[in-house]
């Protein structure tokens, strides 16, 4: 569950969205980034923070704009392509923002499936990339379904090992609709994320069976432990053999040097992370008129919706709707952030002579 | 116990292959339909082996199956392709649409085709097989009977949405990741209820909505939840748009299942080979997926695992054994198949 689910908390300021991606925009031109990429920046972050993925949101302001300060992550998008057929582009972003580099990447995969009705792109060395959701739903924005996934620093064991090796490899897929918003799919492969453990760990609160490891690899309830130790793929063996499908479409076909464990955090910064991306659009027209398409969606999705709910349940929900909804009154009204990550980004923009007001 | 008879992969498809163009399916069909049940029979999926040459009989006889299918392409770019099945045999479809998505990615680097009105499509990891021997990675997903109600739903509205990655390597058996987007699948949900076991959260429900743990009553019901929550339930809807809707022809509750022989199931699929050579050297893509697996395996077991295992390693290792010592195929097949021979007037290959 993203936290547009939830209640917004006693205290919080609602900051708007046009604040927000202004003043990112500001950091990151101030940390030398060029205006479109920095634009591209605040887009992601504030689209992130709207749609209740908060904590690749505003906060992710200070990481990255520490990881140029450092010099680890480019603020100059030098990314290459590498080598590139009819249907497929390999690029390199050099270290650039994945915000930046996959927006590019992503973009040529949408024109390569307008002339030619699928296509693939590939990046290597690029950062984390927050919201796959945002990548996806560029393709459906665009009149395409799309795919975005990225290889993540290693959170998991392999199914039935006991040391972290594999991502727990968030990925995308979006699929335009016609009266209904885009149908997007935005998870991770493991049953629970790290902020959800944060979350328990702050109520003082056991988690579920069946979601974490402890650092040895046996099953906990602990969140402290589960921190310090492993996450569990969802859905047990199934969502493990995807992960390393993932692994395959990402860190293994990107030729990058690196991949599995030796990806790292987007908080270690002494070094470059090497997250590769894998992005796929095609182009429904492949099969029928757009409108055609749109319309076989919408019905889809209508056929869902009248399901009658489980007992209890209010209703049936396709992917994305939640958070759409979320997204939108939150860019209308703005989005709820606890004061202590206001005061974060004031400071983090006073240091670097970007004020928060 | 059902009394088993080794037989050679040879012997599985010399008898599926007469049998296959005796009942009506062209040859290159048959071929195709007999190679998938040998890998099938070689990697411990019976259920996707021998036995289904008399699915295809029944379906065919009953009106369900066409066996005489014309596979050119509906429509046709240069990356992309959209087949009609005309209600052909799923594994004939798959294995062409697959082919064809090889042919495309051979030239553009990755090749994507969408099927209509297929018949089931049985076991899934063979299309992306199909590339993997071609020496790229396939991706399949089908559609399927419902079996599944949308999370948070009570209504059977989804198939339980098949698919399958490959990716070719060097040293080690391929990597072939073949899963439904159910919890359990169907075969294990019929395990359960025959041993009395009870199932896990998260499984199935009732025929009243509520979650059961009794696996008579899952059965009875059949409403299967999706593997991993709203996750899996997120996947299958995805899936549907990749098949059903984007086919262009039936989709969710108009997809029939394999029991109602005269009525054509109306199944989709998408395929889709990505070419690595594209991207970098055959050898070193070969070594990467290569030091991936070594990675996988250099991983400490826990406590009752023998060791850590890849995608499709189970099956693989069937395989190396049923190679060596013969496919057990239990004695009363052979005798329907002996029988099945004699109706056709074919000679016992062996």
């Amino acid at each position: 569950m993203s936290d547009a689910a939830r209640p917004t908390p006693e205290g919080a300021i609602l900051v708007a969205a046009s604040h927000l991606k202004d003043f990112t925009v500001r950091v990151f031109r101030a940390l030398g980034m060029p205006e479109d990429d920095a634009g591209l920046m605040g887009d992601h972050i504030t689209w992130a923070h709207a749609h209740g993925h908060a904590w690749l949101g505003a906060p992710k302001i200070i990481q990255y704009g520490t990881r140029i300060r450092t010099g680890v992550s480019s603020p100059v998008d030098r990314t290459d392509v590498v080598s590139e057929t009819g249907a497929f582009t390999l690029l390199d972003a050099r270290d650039a923002f994945s915000q930046v580099a996959g927006v590019r990447a992503m973009e040529l995969a949408i024109r390569k499936a307008g002339e030619i009705g699928a296509a693939v792109s590939v990046v290597r060395n690029t950062t984390s990339a927050g919201s796959l959701g945002y990548f996806a739903l560029l393709a459906a924005e665009r009149g395409m379904i799309g795919m975005a996934n990225n290889n993540a620093p290693a959170l998991m064991p392999p199914w039935g090992g006991t040391t972290k090796l594999i991502g727990n490899q968030a990925f995308a897929i979006a699929s335009p609709a016609g009266r209904h918003d885009p149908v997007l799919l935005d998870m991770a492969l493991s049953e629970m994320t790290l902020v959800r453990y944060h979350e328990y760990e702050e109520r003082g609160e056991q988690l579920p069976e069946g979601v974490a490891l402890d650092a040895t690899g046996r099953p906990t309830t602990d969140p402290t432990e589960a921190l310090a130790g492993m996450m569990v793929p969802m859905g047990g063996h199934r969502g493990y053999g995807l992960a390393v499908m993932w692994e395959v479409l990402t860190g293994v076909l990107s030729g990058s040097l690196r991949f599995l464990d030796e990806v790292t955090m987007p908080g270690v910064f002494d070094r470059p992370q090497a997250v590769s991306m894998f992005f796929l659009a095609i182009n429904p027209e492949m099969s029928m008129p757009y409108e055609e398409f749109v319309d076989r969606v919408d019905s889809l999705v209508d056929r869902m919706h009248s399901s009658q709910p489980v007992p209890g349940g209010e209703r049936v929900y396709v992917p994305g709707e939640r958070s759409a909804r979320v997204a939108r009154e939150r860019m209308r009204d703005g989005i709820p952030m606890p004061p202590s990550l206001v005061a974060d980004l004031a400071d983090f923009g006073a240091e670097i002579g970007v004020p928060w007001e | 116990m059902n009394p088993t008879v080794r037989v050679s992969a040879e012997q599985v498809r010399s008898m599926a292959l007469p049998l296959l163009r005796a009942i009506g399916m062209p040859p290159e069909d048959a071929a195709i339909t007999a190679d998938a049940m040998v890998w099938n029979e070689l990697r411990g999926a019976p259920g996707h082996g021998l036995g289904r040459i008399f699915q295809i009989l029944e379906r065919s006889r009953a009106g369900g199956l066409n066996l005489a299918v014309d596979w050119t392409p509906l429509r046709e770019t240069s990356g992309t392709a959209l087949l009609d099945a005309c209600d052909g045999w799923g594994v004939v479809a798959g294995t062409r649409a697959m082919g064809i998505a090889v042919g495309k990615a051979r030239d553009a680097g990755v090749g994507a085709v969408v099927v209509r009105n297929s018949d089931v499509t049985s076991a899934m990891g063979y299309y992306p097989y199909v590339a993997v021997m071609a020496g790229m990675v396939g991706l399949a997903i089908t559609n399927s009977v419902p079996l599944m109600p949308p999370w948070g739903g009570t209504e059977v509205l989804l198939g339980n949405q098949a698919f399958a990655i490959g990716a070719p390597t060097r040293d080690h058996p391929p990597l072939i990741f073949d899963s439904s987007s159910s919890a359990y699948n169907m075969g294990k949900m019929r395990s359960a209820a025959a041993h009395g076991e009870k199932l896990p959260p998260g499984v199935a429900l009732d025929d009243t909505g509520e979650e059961t743990d009794d696996a008579a009553a899952a059965l009875e019901a059949l409403r299967l939840l999706p593997m991993g929550g709203h996750r899996g339930g997120g996947l299958a809807i995805m899936w549907e748009v990749l098949t059903g809707i984007l086919a262009g022809r039936r989709s969710t509750t108009e997809v029939v299942g394999m029991q109602e022989l005269d009525r054509t199931a109306g199944v989709s699929l998408y395929v889709q080979a990505v070419d690595p050579k594209a991207f970098l050297s055959y050898e070193e893509f070969l070594a990467r997926v290569d030091r991936l697996i070594d990675q996988i395996h250099s991983n400490p077991p826990r406590s009752g695992v023998d060791r850590v295992r890849v995608p499709g390693e189970s099956k693989a290792g069937f395989e190396s054994e049923y190679r060596a010592r013969g496919v057990p195929v239990p004695a009363d097949l052979l005798e329907r198949l002996r029988a099945l021979c004699g109706d056709f007037g074919l000679a016992w290959p062996w």
